[in-house]
Parts: structure tokens; C-alpha cells; sequence
């Protein structure tokens, strides 16, 4: 306990300063390329339920596996993502993609709910595969003019955060019956993707 | 007698991160209020201003020093301090208006090979990994200073503006990197290379594209 209240004591004045920091940096676009873009890129993937709830999945299911994937996924997720924005933005084809979002959403919610333990190789490719699909969607309305930077971090970093904020949820598996907990998580996201790609097939 | 000393003693060990984290704040607390490009702040606070305002230059330099930090002593000070000497003469460089038609794309370049290296916990040779430093640094400084549109008034105080901001960034990172050896403190560290090197990626694209 006293190892973890310790880290939290520092913890928290570079979380304080990682709010902080963007607010200093919103202030007037006059001032430089931080303050157009970053807001818009941070809120772009806060904004579609879809989104959010896929990356809540894999970070909840990297806990639920727990090492390596832990560290694993949050590391290697946003190269993956970046790599379908990539694709989107050199306009290559690519199908289905709102189905592979919705998908991801239903899949990913399963894999928690029925307790799936895959390999290590085989957590990275199916996340993977639908990264590619949240990356492409996304890649497609990036802004291309100037703040590309500033939007495209903020894009990454509000991504990134939900990730860390499914890996903050997933880890109630460390308390008695949180492994309970988590699977019934899991099962209400696998709903909400069911009910996602209902809505999307009978549209 | 002991419960004496141990009240500030505690006190201190408790507040040290809280006050760095307040001076820091508070450092920071003009910038929103001076972030306006047309407000007289000085040239050396807008040099000071400037790697905080600009993603594309703030990026590089913070994953600079994540790297330095974890690759650990001799590197930890060798390569900040070669990035920020070589930050320096490319401000110079930016300021005489050498151009270096690379420049913008390779700011992008350096956030992602920097990120891919701070993800990966890469190891380079040495004189490889001072390479790095010293040419992202003159990239970096040079698109800091190079503005034909609004020459600097008092370039060598802008200079100086730049080194001290990007000097008190990267002795931040580093020294934290370096002291907390913490599994998650680490993870954190990986992670947040991987986020500057996705950016990097994304604006590569969109630069080669050409619709920025």
C-alpha cells in the first residue's frame, strides 16, 4: 500500500500538469499552431460512441489478460491506428469500414465477456484489425491544412487516454469478484456493439 | 524531538513533486494570457513562448528526452545537451534564413523515428544516437527561428528564449524518466512515444500527399 500511495503522490502532479498544459496551449491560435487543432483532434474521438467504446474494450481486455498485453497494446495500438489513418489519407480502398468499427465494438466486448485468453500474437492481430478500421475512419477527416500537427496529437493522445481509461476500469480484476465485474463490463459493451451493427445493417 | 523533524521531513518528502508541479504551473500560467502572436512580450519570451505553442517542435523535443532518459547515464546528459547546442545553432541558422527545404517534413520525421525509438526502448550506437540528436536539434531550431514574414527585432534573446525553454523541458523529462524506474512510469514513458511517433506518422502522410 505504501509502494502505490507514494506513486500516486507523484502521479498526480504530472496528471495535474497534463491538463494543464493543453489549456495553456488552447489559448489563441494567433500565438501558434497548438491552440486551431489540438481542441478538435482531442474531441474527434470522444465524440462517437462506437469509438469510445472500442477503445475502452481494448484497454479493459489488455488488463483482463494482464502481462504483456497490458503494456503491449497501449504501445503498439496507436502505430497500428496510425497506419489505417495512413491509408486513408493516401486514399487507398478500403470496405466496410463503419461495419468494422461496429464489429470491433461487438467482438472486442465478447473476447471480455467470455473471458478469452489468446496468445499474446493473437490479442495483437485482432485488435490490430480493427485499429486499422477506427484508424481509416478517422485518417479520413483529418484536417489537411495547417494544425495537422496539433489536431493529429490531439486525435492521438484523446485515443490514447480512453485506452488508459479501459485499463484503469479493467483493473478491478484485482479485487475479489472484480473478474465478475469485468466480464459483465465486457458483456454490456458486446450488447452495445450488437446493437451498434444491428443499427448499421438494417439502416 | 523526532516527532519535530519528522513533520517538515514528511512535509517535504510529499510536497516536492506538489511544488515542482506548482512552479512549473505557474511558469506555465502566462502563456495562455500571452499567446496572442501580435502582444509585445519581449523577444526573449516569445522565444521562451514558442516550443510550447508549436506541436510540430514541442514534440521532438519532448521525445528527445524521453529516449535520453530511458537509455540512462552516459546518454541521459550527452544527448540533451548536444540536441539543445544543436537546437541553438539552428535557431542561428533559422534566423540568417538558411533554409533547409527539408526542414518541415523532417520535424515529422523526427517524431517518429524519436517515438519509435522511445516505444521500442531502442538502443543506438553511440556516436549513431548523437548523430540523431544533433541533426533533429538543427532541425527543430531552425524551424523555430525561420520567418522571413516577421523577422525577430533582437534575434540573439529569441535564441536564447528557445534554448531556455527547450533546456528546462528536456532536464524535466529526463530527470524523471531517469529517476522513477517504476514498471508503470515506464510503460507511460513507451506509451507516450508511441503517441508522438502515430502523430508523426499521420502528418507524414499528410504531407506527402501534399494537402497541408
Amino acid at each position: 500500500m505504501k509502494v502505490e500511495s507514494n506513486w500516486a503522490a507523484r502521479a498526480l502532479p504530472a496528471a495535474a500538469l497534463l491538463v494543464w498544459l493543453p489549456a495553456a496551449a488552447f489559448a489563441h491560435a494567433a500565438g501558434g499552431s497548438a491552440g486551431a487543432g489540438f481542441l478538435t483532434g482531442f474531441r474527434h474521438p470522444l465524440g462517437g460512441l462506437d469509438h469510445v467504446l472500442a477503445m475502452l474494450a481494448v484497454g479493459m481486455w489488455g488488463a483482463q489478460l494482464g502481462r504483456p498485453a497490458i503494456w503491449v497494446l497501449p504501445v503498439a495500438f496507436p502505430q497500428v491506428m496510425a497506419l489505417g489513418g495512413v491509408a486513408a489519407i493516401l486514399g487507398l480502398p478500403l470496405v466496410g469500414i463503419e461495419l468494422g468499427v461496429t464489429l470491433s465494438v461487438l467482438v472486442l466486448g465478447s473476447m471480455i465477456a467470455l473471458d478469452r485468453r489468446p496468445p499474446i500474437w493473437g490479442a495483437f492481430l485482432i485488435v490490430s484489425f480493427f485499429a486499422v478500421f477506427h484508424g481509416y475512419a478517422h485518417g479520413a477527416e483529418l484536417p489537411g491544412k495547417t494544425g495537422a500537427v496539433a489536431y493529429s496529437a490531439g486525435f492521438v493522445i484523446a485515443t490514447g487516454l480512453i485506452h488508459v481509461t479501459g485499463i484503469a476500469i479493467g483493473l478491478v480484476v484485482k479485487l475479489p469478484h472484480g473478474g465478475k465485474a469485468l466480464r459483465a463490463g465486457g458483456s454490456a459493451i458486446a450488447a452495445a456493439g450488437l446493437f451498434l451493427t444491428g443499427q448499421l445493417l438494417l439502416r | 524531538m523526532s516527532g519535530a523533524w519528522a513533520a517538515p521531513a514528511l512535509l517535504g518528502r510529499v510536497s516536492r513533486p506538489a511544488s515542482s508541479a506548482l512552479a512549473a504551473l505557474v511558469w506555465l500560467h502566462p502563456a495562455p494570457a500571452l499567446a496572442h502572436g501580435s502582444l509585445a512580450v519581449g523577444d526573449f519570451y516569445s522565444g521562451m513562448l514558442h516550443p510550447f505553442l508549436h506541436f510540430e517542435t514541442l514534440l521532438p523535443t519532448l521525445a528527445m528526452g524521453l529516449w535520453s532518459g530511458q537509455l540512462g547515464s552516459p546518454y541521459s546528459w550527452r544527448l540533451p545537451l548536444a540536441f539543445l547546442g544543436a537546437v541553438m545553432a539552428g535557431s542561428v541558422a533559422g534566423i540568417l534564413e538558411v533554409d533547409l527545404s527539408l526542414a518541415p517534413t523532417s520535424l515529422e520525421l523526427s517524431m517518429l523515428v524519436l517515438g519509435l525509438l522511445v516505444a521500442a526502448r531502442g538502443k543506438l550506437p553511440a556516436s549513431l544516437a548523437l548523430a540523431l540528436a544533433l541533426l533533429f536539434g538543427l532541425f527543430d531550431g531552425q524551424t523555430s527561428a525561420y520567418d522571413p514574414q516577421a523577422p525577430i527585432g533582437r534575434p540573439l534573446l529569441f535564441i536564447a528564449g528557445v534554448g531556455s525553454s527547450v533546456g528546462l523541458i528536456l532536464f524535466h523529462v529526463v530527470t524523471r524518466v531517469v529517476r522513477y524506474r517504476a514498471f508503470w512510469v515506464q510503460t507511460g514513458v513507451r506509451v507516450m512515444g508511441s503517441w508522438i511517433a502515430a502523430t508523426g506518422l499521420l502528418v507524414l502522410a499528410l504531407e506527402w500527399t501534399g494537402e497541408r
